[in-house]
């Protein structure tokens, strides 16, 4: 990226060599049909340090977080409750829903708001990467020593090594809903 | 997905909804159909339900689903034949009707996933077989008893031969172009999000107010100026002349240049802050104006609104008649149903939550309330029962909804028997409870006077959820009964959503908000009066004592207590069972407005839901009568004299962070190893805050927005009133360089957040101080 002051001042020709690597980036062939078979929108997101891809198809918004209320006598996974434009939204750590260790300090600053039917809901994660193309086809199967709620909502693990939450189920899933009495 | 499964989906959830509204309006024209109106109403309905069945088969041959256009094909038959009056309309035909419906209710309720099972395939076929005899005049003789069976298809008269689809002899009328009506579809959604963002509009009302408020403060603090001035003024004048008193031609000396200066300068500032004093002042009359009626349009936008959100008790009465004689017919009673005023509008969202105890009172009646029909006549009563179900505006916003049965009456000697056995009272005491005492407990969870529990409504539990949410709703609902005439249920719930009094509290750095109308009294006391009684704190109240409480303890989050010797205390509950609840500060009173959960938070233990204050934060809202309940059951015990003993001084450290949650973390990771933990959210409040308090370590961050972790440092460091304090990085940078760099501004130590563990930072910590 350059700065309005050295675009002025950059010479013609230099101009003229940036202009034509950027045509040519766009004009790039669309990549061939792949037999990858189905591909979808995914989200990539950190928690942590691990990479995440959701489908980005349940995605409504992502929103910084800049004030959360903590919700007493809710499950260690709520983290608590956000104001969205007048909604209160409950905000799922899903570190502690997914049993990760609780090592390292992390980011945590951007809320992923979803949606699934009537349930609406928002997940902490510590940085947005961007949209992804994902082949679930193509995803490999998880390790063996993966257990637990891991093994539940985690669908497989990408070429790059992003883990697939599978955001369908977990939003469907009742394990979700809080729903105590005295 | 690909995009035309997408569009499947799509237009499969728009038939389900127009499906839906369909079969409602089908069900209501038929219920009234079933009544015998007079003929000319009979013709209307018969029409409409014929225009019905034809639109519903149309939508349904659009999206494939072919069970429910074979059976709105013969529907749509029978109701053609009846108007052209080749088919009569008779009492009995009305339970094939009925039968029709629920196979229509029962292949939308299978969605689109679902399999279509034979039992349903077969059910599909024996309406359309019925409906088709029906049409042709075939059924009219047959007795309903042999038309009722519906899940056992066999013994279904032999098919005659299957009805042909019927011959295009009607032409149906569709309306073309477009229809002259002046309403619109918009999703529910839209509105909500329309209502959520008024509802914000509140907010920047009490925002407008404060900033008044703040301008006013200013504006006060200019008169205190004034006031000090005014005695200057004279001294400055004073000088003043005898400067200008000087001979002509004398020359000032050095000292009289320097004073005639500043003379001349706090005369030019004095006029130029009494500008800005008027400035101050028109600008806080024009915001006190702007307030208001900005605040008026905010309250009537507010209101048009909530009237679009408004939607007729019909929404959901619609089905009760319909609901009533299924139910009914289950169990070998007749009841028809008699709404009045289900025009009357209200707030969906509590249409929405009146469906359910709605629905629990009417199965309440139907069930315990009428009787079977050889027990009415033999009473002398009309063999078919009657519940009303009539709906009224009452003063103050509010409607009232009085469900009345002219069934038997609650049974007061079962009441009794259950009285006895669940508040362990003696036999003969039961007499002397006042009759409506009695009947009020019905709503006590536990109690049903059905002694068989049914499939309907004797699980006793049902009235205590009727009466909660009623009374989370802001209403209240009472109940008369007389014996071997009937019962009543009168409930009272406001047309729209309330906002209420609420007294803010603080506990630790979290706040709460009560009902002001739950709460009894409060009270400050001092540490030495709460006294152990049976092992548990208990606090003088009134003439007795009352159990003492920690609000934090009840909400399950740790917290220390102040270095105070005085207490402050809510006091919850009614008469017998009041506790108090220890609180670090009670805040104010606001009105507030409840803000439910969202559905992944269906009910959370002790609090009831959430407001938005002003600044848009967000605060709990206690449940107060779970709070006595969680009292009860709290076994924790606190010993009492720590409050009393003063804590030894504590160090204290300032965490600067940008990320909240990282924030709170450290903060707690800190204060429970003890320390007093202040924040700052970047560089600059974090240099500010260490220049303004005393603090004994500093924890930054260092990438952060304003000013980072490592030009603080490097600030703090150039600063010599607070270059000793100690600094801690913390980051998620982890290169040698950035450490070298942290260390080169003057950190004394570095811990990467990637490797952070709770103990190496307080290690490194105690170090450090």
């Amino acid at each position: 990226m350059y700065t309005e002051g050295e675009i002025i001042k950059m010479d013609p020709e230099k101009k003229r060599m940036i202009l034509k690597q950027r045509a040519a980036l766009f004009s790039k062939a669309p990549e061939k049909e792949t037999d990858l078979g189905l591909q979808i929108d995914g989200l990539l997101f950190l928690l942590t340090e691990e990479q995440y891809i959701i489908d980005a198809n349940f995605v409504v918004e992502v929103i910084p977080l800049k004030e959360l209320t903590p919700l007493p006598c809710a499950p260690a996974f709520i983290l608590g409750i956000i104001n969205v434009r007048g909604k209160v939204l409950s905000v799922v750590n899903l570190k502690t829903f997914l049993g990760l260790p609780e090592k390292g300090i992390t980011n945590l600053n951007r809320v992923i708001v979803l949606k699934r039917s009537d349930i609406e809901l928002g997940i902490l994660v510590d940085e947005i990467v961007g949209k992804v193309a994902v082949f679930p086809d193509q995803l490999k199967t998880l390790m063996s020593t993966i257990t637990g709620a891991k093994k539940e909502y985690l669908s497989g693990i990408t070429a790059t090594r992003a883990l697939m939450f599978n955001i369908e189920k977990f939003l469907a899933s009742s394990s979700i809903i809080v729903d105590e009495e005295v | 997905m690909n995009s035309r499964e997408e569009f499947l989906k799509k237009i499969r959830a728009t038939f389900r909804i127009e499906a839906s509204e369909g079969i409602t309006n089908l069900t209501s024209n038929l219920i009234e159909l079933e009544k015998e109106p007079p003929e000319e109403r009979q013709t209307q309905i018969i029409e409409a339900i014929y225009r019905e069945a034809h639109s519903l088969k149309g939508a349904a041959r659009a999206v494939n689903n072919t069970e429910i256009e074979r059976i709105c094909q013969s529907l749509e038959s029978v109701f053609s034949a009846m108007k052209d009056k080749t088919t009569k309309v008779v009492p009995h035909l009305f339970d094939l009707f009925h039968l029709t419906i629920n196979t229509l209710t029962d292949i939308l309720a299978i969605g689109d996933t679902g399999e279509i099972t034979s039992a349903i395939r077969d059910r599909v076929d024996e309406v359309s077989l019925k409906l088709s005899q029906v049409e042709k005049g075939e059924l009219a003789a047959i007795e309903k008893s042999e038309v009722v069976l519906p899940a056992n298809p066999e013994p279904v008269i032999v098919p005659v031969k299957v009805a042909l689809p019927e011959p295009q002899k009607n032409t149906v009328k569709e309306p073309f172009g477009l229809k002259q009506d002046n309403t619109i579809r918009i999703s529910i959604e839209k509105l909500d999000n329309l209502l959520f963002q008024a509802e914000e509009m509140l907010a920047l009302k009490q925002i407008f107010h404060h900033f008044g408020d703040g301008l006013h403060l200013t504006v006060k603090k200019l008169s205190i100026w004034a006031h000090e001035a005014a005695e200057v003024s004279l001294t400055v004048s004073d000088a003043q002349q005898k400067i200008n008193g000087k001979p002509a031609g004398e020359r000032l000396t050095p000292f009289e240049e320097q004073v005639k200066k500043m003379a001349q300068f706090i005369e030019w500032g004095t006029s130029l802050i009494k500008t800005v004093e008027g400035d101050l002042g028109k600008m806080r009359k024009f915001s006190v104006q702007e307030t208001y009626s900005s605040g008026a349009k905010i309250e009537s936008l507010l209101d048009e609104v909530k009237k679009m959100i408004s939607v007729p008790f019909s929404a959901i009465l619609d089905v009760f008649p319909k609901a009533a004689r299924d139910l009914s017919k289950d169990i070998g009673k007749e009841v028809v149903v008699v709404i009045s005023g289900a025009e009357m509008e209200i707030d969906r969202r509590i249409l929405e939550e009146m469906r359910n105890p709605l629905m629990h009172l009417l199965r309440n009646s139907v069930d315990h309330g009428i009787e079977k029909p050889q027990v009415r006549k033999q009473n002398n009563k009309p063999e078919k029962g009657t519940i009303q179900l009539a709906i009224s505006r009452l003063e103050n916003n509010k409607v009232e909804i009085t469900l009345t049965d002219d069934g038997a009456g609650i049974d007061l000697e079962k009441l009794k028997r259950k009285y006895i056995r669940q508040e362990k009272i003696p036999v003969a005491e039961v007499d002397q409870i006042d009759e409506q005492v009695l009947v009020n407990y019905i709503f006590k969870t536990g109690i049903s006077t059905t002694e068989m529990i049914t499939d309907l409504s004797g699980r006793g539990l049902g009235l205590a959820i009727v009466q909660e949410k009623i009374e989370q709703l802001g209403g209240s609902v009472s109940v008369k009964t007389l014996q071997g005439k009937g019962t009543e249920f009168k409930i009272q719930i406001p047309l729209t959503l309330v906002t209420f009094r609420g007294v803010r509290m603080r506990v630790g750095d979290r706040e709460f908000i009560a009902p002001t109308s739950k709460i009894e009294r409060v009270l400050r006391l001092k540490k030495t009066e709460i006294k152990p009684i049976e092992n548990k704190p208990s606090i003088p109240y009134q003439e007795g004592f009352i159990p003492l409480v920690f609000l934090a303890d009840i909400l399950e989050f740790p917290f220390k207590d102040q270095e105070d010797d005085h207490i402050m205390i809510i006091v919850f509950g009614s008469k017998e069972n009041q506790i108090g609840f220890a609180v670090d500060e009670i805040m104010d009173e606001e009105v507030v407005l409840v803000k439910k959960f969202n559905r992944q938070l269906k009910r959370v233990r002790n609090i009831a839901g959430a407001t938005v204050l002003g600044s848009g934060k967000v605060i709990p809202i206690l449940n107060v009568s779970d709070l006595l309940k969680s009292a009860v059951k709290d076994t924790s015990y606190r010993g009492l004299a720590k409050g009393v003993e003063k804590q030894k001084e504590k160090s204290a450290i300032l965490v600067v962070e940008d990320s909240i949650t990282s924030r709170m973390l450290l903060k707690n990771i800190l204060e429970t190893a003890g320390y007093k933990v202040s924040t700052a959210i970047d560089g600059v409040d974090g240099y500010t805050k260490a220049k303004e308090e005393t603090f004994n370590l500093i924890l930054s961050d260092v990438d952060m927005p304003r000013m980072n972790g490592l030009d603080m440092t490097a600030k703090i460091r150039a600063d010599k009133t607070v270059a000793d304090i100690p600094i801690v990085l913390v980051t998620s940078l982890s290169k040698r360089e950035d450490r070298e760099r942290g260390m080169e501004v003057g950190a004394n130590a570095y811990i990467v957040k990637s490797n952070f563990d709770q103990s190496d930072l307080l290690a490194v910590v105690e170090r450090l101080i």
